[in-house]
């Protein structure tokens, strides 16, 4: 038995080895251009597995749609294939840096990544190390790119966020208000913090609530806010918590404002709470029923063609809403203006060299992207003044108002 | 906002949740005090009938689902038993605790593999989902219900164990596993009794709990699972009254933490801390039987 | 009987500086390559398995709080050196933190064991007098409560709260890890092969007969736990240093089952065993079998059933396999010896020698 049995393990490791020789050395490509012709590689960090991955797929599609419509580029006369090498960072800080040594180890030029801003932070030492410039997507803490030259981001940052939230709240009439945090997640903690200080500074008042990750019970916490009477809640936490937020507090009959970041901007929140989530309002990244962006509204196009073209697309872009429509979430357009930065800067720069395109950026001006123009700052910021706020009706996401300051 | 129904919301909470516990936990401590084994895949199975139950109603909607279900648990514990556990019998028992955990990994990975990692929403059992209005509070269906539903099923497990010949067996290989067998019981359908009952109980209250909180995700198992052994540590080993109330303790308690901002953080490590200072005053649990070691 | 100590001497000098020339090669040429990705981590796995080793194959304490050391070294490590500079940047949320001081890397390290054994010796005290199955649920539940302090608002000035721990001093070469690494080992099977080694296994095999021979229980298992918390604080701060960022949200129950599958792979109560179990686990989980993450075309045939997650299917098959069937691992309780090997290419050479002889005759 012993015997059958290790001669039969011997023989399905060897044919899976020799399937994954076949393949690429760890990150998965997409289809190369045939041997012989020049090639730039742009790193995908993303998350495709764990806590984050919903929003970590929507992102990819973002970059491949950006990759579909701009697959090669010119540096000093020659035309260069761009090469996709996807590593999943698996949404856990231990996971990135390992993600990050294989995007290194694959000698890719320029990343783009993450959602998620702790492994961000987590991956991003190791870019900086490797000298091999990344460009954030939607990870919003300031710890991305403080301190770290190599890192930059097209999206906004939470201390700018949680300013416009606290005045959305206020502008509400909540004037005593309760955060929900997730313990141990920089983005959640961080964004949290910054709403809270926004509040106080305007003479509200905030407290704090924390949650372990994986918990499924706010009941209590729901029964604790009732009790104390509280008439606005600020819940940045991951697209899995949401709905139970959401439904326990309306369930247990606390009827405030609730009000969150971009992490919301996904359908199956919408579709999981249903009624409950009636009136819950969110920031985000980009509205794609804004008429005045017109590079958003040629973007939306001719991402939804790309995407209904393939089931799998649209699978991974979170199935269709109630309405029989592939809604389009806000960090798709930042993956598409993070890799149109990273081509745009390989174009300046005109080499490979990750150092050379670091330079690019830095000084990079790349005008009407989905999200706007884009310039970095000092920290490698985007400056950005553009806020949506969008809300929940009856199962889908609808727009409700901009912020431009 | 009087602070009667605030302190009785928290109460309601904290019984819901750990008649969920004790039903995870009656599992944990019939397995215990017959294998003497901390059967780690318990929680997993929990969860993977979660799961049966979003797959099944998806194409045979939930009135069909359910039975199935809970038969499909019932199935998957068996196998788990015959394919992990019985062939370690004679092994020590760090093999057999290992295998446990190896089991365990196996189904959180399997889970995260067919789901792709997120939670997939639990369908609504229309029953279940209602709430009426008592006084000023909204009291949901399912707070009522799950109590009532444990407590009835452990008073038909405790009528099962003292009157019926199955329950003597059981029993027996508890108290003495190698004189029960050479009495003539047979151990091993004794066993797969006992995984039978663990894995049911466990399904139920996998129906209640998802029910309750609407989505399943792959690593919710973990937590409860070892809160649900903890419970039944607490009680004493064996004691399924014993598991039963530490599982109630531990939910009231929990709730009662989460209610108070600046300690909710410690919810899961109260339950350990709990375990701790239990053990080391009363080493068998609180209701537990004192074992004699022979040399 | 030939004297095999001095041939056994000089291709143990021979294999260790083919070793270090290996390494020193792939520092200069491949110094971001998986390759060099995976001898550290391989090696700090490997410091980390055999110190689980020493408790729960050697002395037979099974232990299941590995993360929770590994956590307190951690930070441990973390906290007290991050230069003075960059504290205020990385305690964003509580004015630059408590400390206002960053100590030398080796000091970080050796009080990172140290932390590790305080708090062992205050776990210890009560737990390691419980059964073993309680004691593996206390140690469980002990590392729950550690990452639950370290998550605490309350102690945020000190250890950054919910959010992440970065710009310590990290590794400059790959030798780093593997000579730290390789030195605790050398410690620890020094310390097995000593008369407190055979306390230990005398505890293994019956309690109640070591007890009747003389041996303080609850002083030899104590002094076990804290030499198997002391190594694996100082893993746990080699983890910090090699994925230059650390954060309490990743030290959960589930890495300690993964330092005991790769223990059980490798052999409890072996060694080499552990340090090769290690290798081959790291190896093939952070690169080998990272394709069967990724789609893949067979003859222009897509098969459909890889994708993200399968590589950890595959994985715990394969470690239900070795548990079942392969209970003793790779080496079992045999340690790596240069007699070992002679003799196993010797049997093979004998092997075919009879079978010519068979066939002749």
């Amino acid at each position: 038995m012993k015997k059958a049995i290790s001669i039969l393990l011997s023989v399905c490791l060897l044919c899976v080895l020799l399937a994954g020789c076949g393949g690429s050395s760890g990150g998965s490509a997409a289809p190369a251009a045939s041997s012989g012709d020049k090639v730039v590689k742009i790193g995908v960090f993303e998350p495709t597995s764990g806590q984050n991955a919903a929003g970590g797929k929507k992102e990819i599609l973002g970059i491949e749609y950006a990759h579909s419509l701009y697959p090669t580029v010119s540096i000093n006369g020659e035309e260069y294939a761009i090469e996709l090498v996807t590593a999943d960072n698996g949404s856990d800080t231990a996971k990135a840096p390992t993600a990050a040594q294989l995007l290194i180890s694959n000698d890719v030029s320029v990343v783009v990544g993450t959602y998620g801003s702790g492994c961000a932070i987590a991956g991003g030492e190791y870019f900086a190390k490797a000298k091999i410039p990344a460009i954030g997507t939607s990870c919003t803490n300031p710890q991305v790119t403080l301190g770290n030259d190599f890192y930059f981001r097209v999206c906004y940052i939470d201390p700018f966020q949680g300013a416009v939230m606290a005045n959305y709240a206020l502008k509400e009439g909540c004037r005593n208000c309760v955060v929900i945090v997730e313990a141990g997640d920089d983005y959640s903690a961080g964004f949290g913090n910054y709403f809270s200080e926004a509040m106080l500074k305007e003479g509200a008042s905030c407290d704090t609530v924390t949650f372990q990750t994986g918990e499924t019970d706010f009941s209590t916490i729901m029964a604790n806010i009732k009790s104390k009477g509280y008439d606005g809640i600020f819940a940045p936490v991951s697209i899995e918590t949401a709905p139970l937020i959401i439904n326990q507090a309306r369930e247990g009959g606390v009827d405030c404002q609730i009000m969150a970041g971009d992490t919301w901007d996904d359908s199956s929140i919408a579709s999981r709470a249903g009624a409950n989530a009636n009136g819950v309002f969110f920031s985000c990244f980009f509205d794609q029923t804004d008429e005045a962006n017109a590079a958003g509204a040629a973007f939306v196009k001719g991402f939804l063609e790309w995407v209904n073209a393939d089931p799998a697309r649209i699978e991974n872009n979170g199935g269709k809403d109630n309405g029989g429509d592939v809604a389009i979430s806000s960090v798709t357009p930042c993956g598409y203006d993070a890799y149109m930065a990273a081509y745009n800067a390989i174009l300046k720069a005109q080499s490979t060299d990750g150092a050379a395109i670091r330079d690019a950026l830095a000084g990079l001006e790349v005008k009407d992207l989905v999200t706007g123009d884009l310039r970095f700052d000092e920290n490698g910021d985007a400056v950005k003044n553009y806020v949506a706020i969008k809300t929940f009706q009856d199962g889908s996401i609808v727009f409700s108002d901009a912020y431009t300051g | 906002m009087s602070s009667f129904s605030y302190f009785l919301d928290l109460f309601l909470s904290g019984v819901t949740v750990g008649s969920l516990y004790a039903l995870i936990a009656i599992g944990y401590t019939m397995v215990y005090g017959i294998l003497r084994l901390i059967n780690f895949a318990h929680g997993d199975i929990f969860m993977m009938a979660g799961f049966f139950m979003v797959y099944l109603s998806a194409t045979l909607g939930v009135a069909v689902s359910i039975p199935l279900v809970l038969i499909l648990t019932v199935a998957l514990g068996l196998l788990i038993e015959r394919a992990a556990y019985k062939p370690l019998r004679s092994a020590p028992r760090m093999s057999v605790m290992i295998s446990a955990i190896g089991v365990s990994y196996l189904l959180e990975n399997l889970a995260t593999y067919l789901t792709g990692g997120l939670a997939k929403a639990y369908p609504e059992i229309p029953f279940l989902k209602t709430s009426y209005a008592v006084g000023s509070m909204t009291v949901k269906t399912i707070t009522v219900v799950t109590p009532l539903l444990t407590l009835l099923l452990v008073v038909g497990l405790a009528f099962f164990i003292r009157h019926t010949k199955i329950g003597m067996a059981m029993r027996a290989v508890a108290r003495d596993f190698d004189t029960a067998r050479l009495m003539g019981i047979r151990v091993n359908g004794v066993i797969s009794v006992t995984f039978i009952i663990g894995s049911f109980l466990a399904g139920v209250g996998s129906i209640l709990y998802f029910s309750n909180y609407g989505q399943v995700s792959p690593m919710i198992g973990a937590m409860p699972g070892l809160k649900a052994f903890v419970a039944a540590v607490f009680g004493g080993i064996g004691s399924i009254p014993g598991a039963v109330l530490g599982a109630f303790i531990i939910g009231i308690c929990e709730s009662f933490i989460k209610a108070n901002d600046a300690i909710a953080i410690f919810s899961n490590a109260f339950t350990f801390a709990l375990l701790i200072i239990v053990l080391l005053f009363k080493p068998n649990g609180m209701f537990g039987e004192k074992l004699t070691e022979k040399v | 009987m030939k004297n095999t100590k001095k041939r056994d001497l000089i291709l143990s000098v021979a294999l260790g500086a083919a070793v270090l020339l290996g390494l020193t090669y792939v520092d200069r040429n491949m110094r971001y390559s998986m390759l060099a990705s995976v001898i550290q981590k391989g090696s700090i796995y490997a410091l980390l398995a055999v110190s689980l080793n020493l408790l729960n194959g050697f002395t037979g304490l099974f232990s299941l709080g590995q993360a929770g050391f590994m956590l307190i070294g951690a930070y441990t490590y973390a906290v007290l050196t991050i230069p003075v500079a960059q504290r205020a940047g990385v305690y964003q949320y509580f004015n630059g933190g408590a400390l206002t001081f960053a100590l030398h890397p080796v000091l970080g390290l050796l009080l990172a064991g140290a932390t590790a054994v305080v708090f062992a010796w205050l776990v210890g005290k009560p737990c390691l007098r419980l059964k073993s199955d309680y004691l593996a649920i206390a140690t469980l539940g002990f590392a729950e409560i550690i990452r639950a302090l370290i998550q605490w608002e309350a102690f945020g000035p000190v250890t950054n709260a919910s959010n992440i721990l970065k710009r310590f001093p990290t590794f400059e070469s790959i030798l780093t890890p593997v000579l730290i690494s390789a030195g605790c080992i050398a410690l620890i099977v020094l310390l097995i092969n000593s008369s407190y080694g055979r306390a230990f296994k005398a505890i293994r095999e019956d309690e109640v007969a070591a007890e009747a021979m003389g041996i303080n229980l609850a002083r030899t298992k104590m002094q076990a736990f804290l030499t198997s918390a002391f190594f694996a604080g100082i893993g746990g701060a080699m983890l910090a240093m090699f994925q230059a960022s650390v954060q309490a949200k990743a030290f959960t129950s589930a890495m300690t089952y993964e330092i005991l599958l790769i223990v059980v792979i490798g052999g409890i109560g072996s060694v080499t065993g552990s340090v090769l179990g290690s290798f081959l686990y790291i190896a093939c989980s952070e690169w080998w079998l990272r394709f069967l993450d990724d789609a893949q075309t067979y003859l222009h045939v897509n098969i459909p059933f890889m994708r993200g997650g399968f590589r950890m299917v595959v994985f715990s098959v394969v470690i239900m396999v070795i548990v079942l069937f392969y209970r003793q691992g790779i080496m079992g309780t045999r340690e790596f010896s240069w007699q070992g090997i002679v003799s196993f290419f010797a049997r093979l050479g004998g092997k075919s020698e009879k079978k010519a002889a068979k066939s002749d005759g």
